[in-house]
């Protein structure tokens, strides 16, 4: 990685590019004289339909889930000191998860669109459950028992969860498309719904950004140089689970963005936490609606979950860049 | 409508008692059964009554006239059921649910031996059956162990055209007539519904939602083969030629216009189960209807396909 | 992650002495004898309950065998023929599984490495899916696929992060990309196909013993126990992997070939236990660190790790049979229970140690 500034001039140039796709590309083509039109209230009905009442809001959609899993994954990392973790570590995904197949099997929950008050309740449940249980009481102990923790209860659910479903053919198929994660058919309710806990979780975000570096050279050192521990952990983990959370209820439990993101711009970037984090908010908003748009076209007449695409465009660049830079750890 | 396979195993040899001392027996047993000591009718040392049975793993000896059948899979069970001898014992997709609803009043004694992806041989060996019918795609790896405990013969695949697996089941139970009985009360069925409704030329079109996507159902599915049975068409689509159903983008979903639009859902009463993108196109689908999917997609068998054409009546006589 | 395995007071990391000496310190000698003794109590319970009505005469009747003609076939064929060997199955799969959980590890110094995150599991997976779709659901296809989806999962991470050397660090990341690759593949895979095979591919993919049978667990078995009795001579070079690369190499254990001769009996042992069960998920990745707080070791114990992941599976196993009242495959029950137990571990030691 020898040219530092110009990945990321790159990367915010591809965001209106990104956008552009979003809007002009999809399963069933519309030229984009029709889009334009269709943009500003005119053409006809099935252009509007395609453009206003599915290209518009799932690109709001993928906009919101790319950018709080692209944050929150930083946070996740930076936090535990783990380049491996994923936001959905401490329980969020696992939660969401659950919540949505005991509303699918047992609760009669039918309509996509409700699923998203289940998965936002179990989410959160969960991470609290997990933060309870796994939060080192001292808090200059790095949080690997809170890690453990997520891991362990975000297993029991993830069990729960297989065995409800396995048990219930038609509940089985709901959750096989919903965990692989998609941005089809998210209407403007489903975002709307949780644009308050992504606002609260921003806001606590940029709340703890400042803490980050010293907490990355270890939490001795950050005590010492005066960080309040207990504030910081506090909004880092607000922040990680109400993004994670939200993310999760959108678009399912999308894993791969909030893993990868941020540790492959760590790699890009250097060392500094917050330009970690603001970049990995860009990268995550690009590779989510790239990947979406990639799935509109991938297996047409149907669509491939954006969720699946991240994976199948995003762990070949991993492993790639693994193989290619000197690239090493926190 | 529906493609003869090309190769099939030799059919059986047909038994000749006649179908209602079978369902006679088959009564008697449950009778004996629910008394209590299934070991009495446990093992019947047929000898003469024997027959011989060509499935997919090859020949198997199986009593002429079986009494405690176990099936693992629906359409057997359904086939069973319709024959009128009932097993003991069958595997079901949903545990929670049971044996399916639309089977009716007979099929309430039928003990559940787990599902139909994972059967459990200890609960099978305990109902001491004398005949088990299986399917190779399923149950390959459990077949020595059912072979220990009673003549086992597996059908090929699910996936097979619904009708010979209903075929070959019979054939398996020693009622290879009853098949073609009831194939032939169902085809009669669909004749009644496409005079007295007009379906000639008229188009039909089975839609699934999944997740935003909605999966059309071609004419080698079982509802769509139901549909044609009855007099409609499917709209042609040239994935239908290999595939039973295609997947659609929200984005594209105008293409599941037809004359009639079925929407499986579990809850009829639910409008809201109706996928977002055709509620948005509504104009679009004039004879939309919600329907059970717990038959229009799992009742494959001879008794689900009346069910799927009763429920078919209705709708067209209440439109 | 290290920072765990740093924390842990010094002095008990002598362990083991120069060569092939499996040293099990008194507490970890005891913590095997009370697995032990609950492995041979759950087996007895394995062999007895079901669905099959049987008294305990009758087991040990079927047992003893041929000259005590005493019970009927039927009850001799579901004692010795399907209940002995899903037992065993439990029993061996489960220490095979541990093992090779304490193999990764420890070689990877990362207590959340375990062949499941590493993608070996995606890969079995992949392979039995494909099989599936492509030749049909014959159990003789299902193993091939999973077993040559496996292998090849192994080598490709292997191939793919070998680069002067292997570095946990970007074995790990190889691993996470492969591992993520293939899950989407199989998400795909599992939605495109029927709804009902992919219920039973997923059955599988959840790790189930149902398909236990005799004629896939002896040789299976046989295999594990071979491959596990060569464990001893990986071990003195475990301890040293354990000090860390720089220590290692300056004790002179040719570091990476070891590793690799490691990771390569890891594999083994997970792929014959994937081709007969799936990937049966969490045993490797829980039992080791269960063993771990249970014998209040410093690095991980073998012996007891062996011994905690017999144990795990096997109770699993006969929680998802008898005590759950809908049929779920047996990896749904490890993923609870392990899950449960290390919750419940983490918690106590937090709160002795703070």
């Amino acid at each position: 990685m020898t040219l530092r500034p110009s990945p990321v001039a790159l990367l915010v140039l591809a965001v209106p590019a990104a956008l552009a796709l979003s809007v002009l590309v999809g399963s069933n083509p519309v030229p984009p004289g029709d889009v334009w039109a269709a943009l500003t209230g005119g053409g006809d009905a099935t252009a509007r339909f395609v453009v206003a009442d599915q290209r518009l809001p799932r690109t709001v959609a993928g906009v919101v889930v790319g950018l709080a899993l692209g944050v929150s994954g930083a946070l996740m990392q930076a936090y535990t000191r783990n380049p491996f973790a994923d936001p959905g570590l401490f329980g969020v995904s696992a939660g969401a998860s659950f919540a949505v197949a005991v509303a699918v099997a047992y609760a009669g929950v039918t309509a996509p669109a409700a699923y998203v008050w289940w998965a936002v309740g179990g989410a959160l449940l969960a991470s609290l459950v997990v933060v309870a249980l796994g939060r080192p009481t001292d808090p200059r102990v790095p949080p690997t028992r809170l890690v453990l923790t997520g891991v362990a209860v975000g297993a029991v659910l993830a069990g729960l969860t297989t065995g409800i479903s396995l048990s219930d053919p038609d509940a089985f198929e709901r959750m096989l498309t919903w965990h692989a994660g998609s941005l089809i058919d998210r209407g403007y309710a489903v975002t709307l719904a949780v644009a308050p806990l992504l606002v609260l979780g921003a806001l606590a975000a940029a709340a703890t950004a400042p803490s980050l570096n010293a907490i990355a050279l270890g939490r001795d050192v950050a005590q010492a140089q005066g960080v309040d521990l207990r504030r910081s952990d506090l909004l880092a983990l607000a922040a990680i689970t109400l993004l994670a959370a939200g993310a999760a209820a959108v678009a399912g439990p999308v894993a791969f963005v909030g893993l990868v993101v941020p540790h492959v711009v760590r790699w890009c970037v250097g060392v500094d936490q917050r330009r970690i984090l603001g970049v990995s908010a860009v990268a995550g908003v690009v590779l989510v609606l790239v990947a979406d748009v990639v799935g509109r076209v991938a297996v047409l007449p149907g669509e491939m979950p954006a969720g699946i695409v991240t994976a199948f465009i995003g762990a070949p660049v991993l492993v790639l860049l693994a193989r290619r830079s000197r690239a090493t750890g926190l | 409508m529906h493609l003869p396979r090309l190769s099939r195993p030799s059919r059986p040899r047909p038994s000749r008692r006649p179908r209602l001392a079978l369902a006679g027996a088959a009564l008697a047993a449950l009778t004996l059964a629910a008394c209590g000591n299934p070991a009495d009718s446990a093992t019947d040392e047929g000898g003469d009554d024997d027959r011989e049975v060509t499935h997919a793993r090859g020949e198997a000896t199986v009593p002429a006239d079986p009494q405690r059948v176990v099936v693992l899979e629906p359409v057997q069970l359904d086939t069973a059921v319709a024959l009128g001898m009932t097993p003991v014992g069958a595997a079901v997709l949903n545990e929670a649910a049971g044996v399916p609803a639309y089977l009716g009043d007979d099929a309430d004694d039928v003990q559940t031996v787990g599902t139909v992806t994972e059967p459990d041989v200890d609960k099978i060996a305990a109902l001491r059956p004398d005949l088990i019918i299986g399917t190779e795609t399923r149950h390959s790896a459990l077949y020595d162990q059912l072979s220990d405990v009673a003549p086992t013969v597996y059908m090929a695949s699910q996936s097979d055209p619904w009708q010979d697996n209903v075929r070959f089941t019979a054939a398996a139970l020693g009622d290879p007539e009853g098949a073609d009985e009831l194939l032939e009360g169902y085809q009669e069925r669909c004749d009644e519904i496409a005079a007295e409704f007009d379906t000639e030329g008229r188009t039909a079109q089975l839609v699934r939602p999944r997740d935003g996507l909605v999966t059309l159902y071609g004419p080698t599915s079982f509802a769509g083969a139901t549909l044609e049975c009855a007099g409609f068409t499917t709209p042609e689509r040239p994935e239908f030629a290999e595939e039973i159903s295609v997947d659609l983008s929200p984005e594209r979903v105008l293409e599941a216009q037809a004359d009639l639009v079925l929407v499986t859902t579990t809850d009829v009463e639910d409008e809201s189960t109706i996928p977002p993108s055709i509620t948005a196109n509504a104009a679009s689908f004039p004879e939309l209807h919600l329907v059970d999917q717990s038959f229009w997609i799992t009742g494959v068998g001879p008794l689900g396909g009346q069910t799927v054409l009763d429920d078919l009546e209705r709708i067209l006589s209440g439109s | 992650m290290r920072a765990a395995e740093r924390e842990a007071p010094r002095g008990a990391l002598v362990v083991g002495g120069e060569r092939a000496h499996v040293g099990l310190d008194r507490r970890e000698l005891a913590v095997c004898g009370v697995l032990g003794v609950a492995a041979l109590v759950l087996g007895f319970v394995g062999l007895w309950a079901g669905d099959f009505p049987l008294t305990a005469g009758e087991v040990v009747g079927a047992l003893l065998g041929p000259p005590f003609p005493v019970v009927e076939p039927i009850v001799y064929t579901v004692v010795v023929e399907w209940h002995l060997p899903r037992v065993v199955a439990a029993l061996v799969f489960g220490a095979a599984l541990a093992a090779s959980g304490a193999i990764f590890q420890t070689v990877t110094r990362n207590p959340l490495a375990s062949p499941d995150v590493m993608g070996l599991a995606n890969g079995s997976f992949t392979g039995m899916l494909l099989a599936l779709v492509v030749l049909g659901g014959s159990w003789a296809g299902v193993m091939t696929g999973a077993l040559v989806g496996g292998l090849l999962t192994a080598g490709a991470i292997y191939l793919l992060a070998l680069r002067d050397g292997l570095r946990d660090f970007r074995f790990i990341v190889v691993g996470i990309g492969v591992s993520a690759f293939l899950a989407a593949a199989n998400s795909w895979i599992l939605l495109r196909i029927d709804v009902e095979t992919a219920l039973f591919a997923s059955a599988w993919g959840a790790g189930t013993l149902n398909n236990a049978t005799a004629g896939a667990v002896w040789p299976a078995a046989a295999f594990l126990l071979g491959t596990l009795a060569l464990l001893p001579f990986g071990l003195a070079t475990l301890r040293q992997v354990e000090l860390g690369d720089d220590l290692a190499r300056a004790t002179g254990v040719a570091l990476d070939r070891h590793r690799a001769l490691l990771l390569l009996l890891a594999v083994a042992l997970v792929s014959a236990v994937t081709t007969v069960a799936g990937p049966v998920a969490f045993v490797a990745l829980a039992a080791p660190q269960i063993a771990r707080r249970l014998a209040g070791s410093p690095g991980i114990p073998m012996g007891a790790s062996l011994a905690t992941g017999a144990v795990l599976l096997l109770s699993a196993d006969l929680v998802a049979q008898h005590v759950v009242p809908l049929t779920v495959p047996v990896g749904v029950v490890t993923v609870v229970i392990g899950g449960v137990y290390l919750t419940w571990l983490l918690r106590r030691e937090m709160r002795t140690r703070g």
